[in-house]
């Protein structure tokens, strides 16, 4: 597995942050957490481990866009938690993940649609929380009033890890297609994002590769948080 | 001590309220303009105070050799691009009302100062001034004294460890090829001490800690026990600043995330319970009730400079800024009140956000 240092995923995030200033489609505030996050990361050198949380209070946000019904939308992606650690012996390249794509409204109170990627909890040792090791859930609250959650947050689809250079690539291509086209013409964004996608997709590639050639176990039963964990510690 | 000379038509009364005991500043009057230059080049001061319109007063000059300040600091300048050795600082000290009127219009004029001070203030009280007129004869002092050899790692203070927070290009190339001293306190006053981006002030450093203005001096006593010192690199000023790295990393110590990612109820309950400072939860300034300290405060306001919350703000119109700066925003309130146009400062709201300010308007939580 190719290991980064924390030096290069900052010059990814910078790479991400500029182009996507470039096209315009992310506000100021985006740039600054953007630029924050990889001063950080510059911070740790060359080490193998770091860890950085893009808040609520100053996500990364994007511009103002509108829904399938025209209605203006505001997408954001943020982070409770990112932790890298590329040791050998552990399970992932992640120590901890937990990031989202939200969006917030500003004039009434639906629920806030988000989406959240993060890894299955470890209850206790050598006991996991049911389902995947990293997936995707839908489900959140707006800020403030938890009773506006969405009743259901299950269930915990089987997904690849993703740190946020690569959540702002989904917010790219999902909401401003056109710029995203651009973006897919620029070297810099594409070395950036193959350089982070190197982290998150390796051990997750390496796992899904394994079960094409055999008939015992499902994909999903592979990834299953519990059986990759007993899987790895045996 | 420091020598300065104060060029006026008229007011020799400033030369003296500048002066103290480390600095003392002789009063110059008019003369033709390529002689005041020669007269301030040969004296070597190590600052230059100038009014602003040197032709109200001519008594006798002649009214067609009359000039402003404008020219005159820009033939020093030129003077010390030349021999970069001589460079000083040079303030306007003008009245409020030619700055504001005359000079704020004349763009290109303010790039030639390294300061802007209105004579009432210097009337009411000199000592901020002359503090910031020694600030910057030291930082100036410590400029020629590098010989042209510009490294900003060397001017900002920070130990080699934290010298990362300050390596973006577009303040170590700039500041590396400064032709002169003058040239790099422009460039340190637009990107590193007059912006928040990689320093913040007072007013964002409550905004982090999500408590109300005027708890300042406990803020900083959090900070300075922790070892986390002000701003002390060249061009540090009385106006205190603190580093947004080392700031972000106390309050992740203290929170143990993210202190904008919380409440600012949240924020004080935790700070009270450590540091028993009395602290009081900033306010939204646009939430009123009980909600108005259930808000993710996050910076301060560039108009009115309480701590507000980004979903209760707008952004302010900016030329493109490197990334490191934090772009301004103004809270809500101050666009319903207007303050944002008819205050001390005034501000041009970005285009994508304009839409916003009639429901602003037409709308009060």
């Amino acid at each position: 597995m190719t290991v980064l240092t924390a030096k290069q995923a900052s010059d990814a995030l910078s790479s991400i942050c500029a182009a996507l200033s470039d096209v315009g489609i992310i506000q100021d505030i985006g740039v600054s957490a953007l630029s924050r996050i990889a001063g950080e990361l510059k911070g740790f050198g060359n080490s193998h481990t770091w860890n950085y949380e893009v808040d609520r209070g100053l996500p990364i946000l994007f511009s103002e866009t509108v829904d399938t019904n025209k209605n203006p939308i505001v997408p954001k992606v943020v982070a409770e938690m990112v932790a890298v650690d590329q040791s050998d012996g552990v399970l992932t390249a992640f120590d901890a993940l937990c990031v989202a794509i939200e969006f917030d409204h500003v004039y009434d109170n639906r629920p806030t649609p988000r989406w959240h990627l993060d890894m299955a909890n470890q209850k206790e040792p050598g006991n996991w929380q049911p389902g995947p090791m990293t997936h995707l859930q839908y489900g959140g609250h707006l800020h403030g009033d938890r009773t506006l959650d969405c009743f259901l947050k299950t269930p915990r689809w089987c997904h690849p890890p993703m740190e946020v250079g690569l959540l702002c690539e989904i917010v790219a291509a999902n909401f401003y297609e056109a710029e995203w086209n651009e973006l897919r013409e620029m070297p810099n964004w594409n070395t950036a994002i193959c350089t982070l996608q190197k982290i998150c997709l390796h051990d997750y590639a390496t796992r899904l590769a394994s079960t094409l050639n055999q008939s015992s176990k499902s994909f999903l039963h592979t990834m299953w948080a519990q059986d990759w964990a007993d899987e790895a510690a045996s | 001590m420091f020598t300065g000379i104060f060029v006026d038509d008229l007011d020799e009364v400033y030369a003296e309220l500048l002066s103290d005991e480390k600095i003392s500043f002789s009063y110059q009057g008019l003369d033709e303009i390529m002689e005041l230059r020669r007269i301030l080049l040969e004296a070597k001061p190590h600052i230059v105070a100038l009014d602003y319109r040197l032709d109200q007063h001519l008594a006798g000059f002649p009214a067609s050799k009359a000039f402003k300040g404008g020219p005159l600091a820009q033939l020093l300048r030129d003077a010390a691009i030349d021999n970069p050795e001589i460079d000083f600082p040079i303030v306007l000290v003008s009245s409020e009302q030619n700055i504001k009127q005359r000079f704020a219009p004349d763009k290109t004029a303010h790039d030639l100062f390294d300061e802007v001070m209105f004579k009432e203030e210097l009337q009411a009280s000199s000592e901020r001034a002359i503090a910031k007129m020694i600030a910057l004869c030291e930082s100036y002092t410590a400029l020629v004294q590098m010989q042209g050899v510009y490294d900003i790692t060397a001017m900002v203070g920070l130990p080699e460890e934290q010298h990362h927070v300050v390596d973006h290009q577009e303040l170590t190339e700039a500041v590396k090829d400064a032709a002169a001293p003058h040239i790099v306190s422009r460039i340190l006053s637009k990107l590193l001490t007059g912006r928040t981006g990689l320093l913040i002030d007072d007013n964002e450093l409550l905004a982090r800690f999500g408590v109300a203005l005027g708890f300042a001096e406990q803020a900083a006593k959090v900070l300075t026990d922790q070892g986390v010192e002000p701003y002390k690199g060249l061009f540090a000023s009385e106006s205190r600043r603190w580093w947004a790295h080392q700031v972000d990393a106390v309050l992740n110590g203290v929170f143990g995330k993210r202190a904008t990612g919380l409440t600012s109820a949240k924020r004080t309950e935790i700070l009270n319970q450590k540091f028993e400072n009395g602290f009081a939860a900033a306010e939204s300034p646009w939430v009123v009730g009980e909600g108005s300290t259930n808000e993710l405060i996050a910076f301060a306001c560039s108009c009115c400079g309480r701590g507000t919350e980004l979903r209760h703000s707008l952004a302010v119109y900016e030329p493109p800024q490197p990334n490191f700066i934090v772009k301004r925003r103004i809270c809500w309130d101050c666009i319903q009140t207007d303050n944002y146009k008819n205050g001390s400062n005034t501000f041009e709201i970005q285009e994508s956000d304009k839409n916003l300010i009639p429901q602003i308007l037409a709308a009060r939580q």
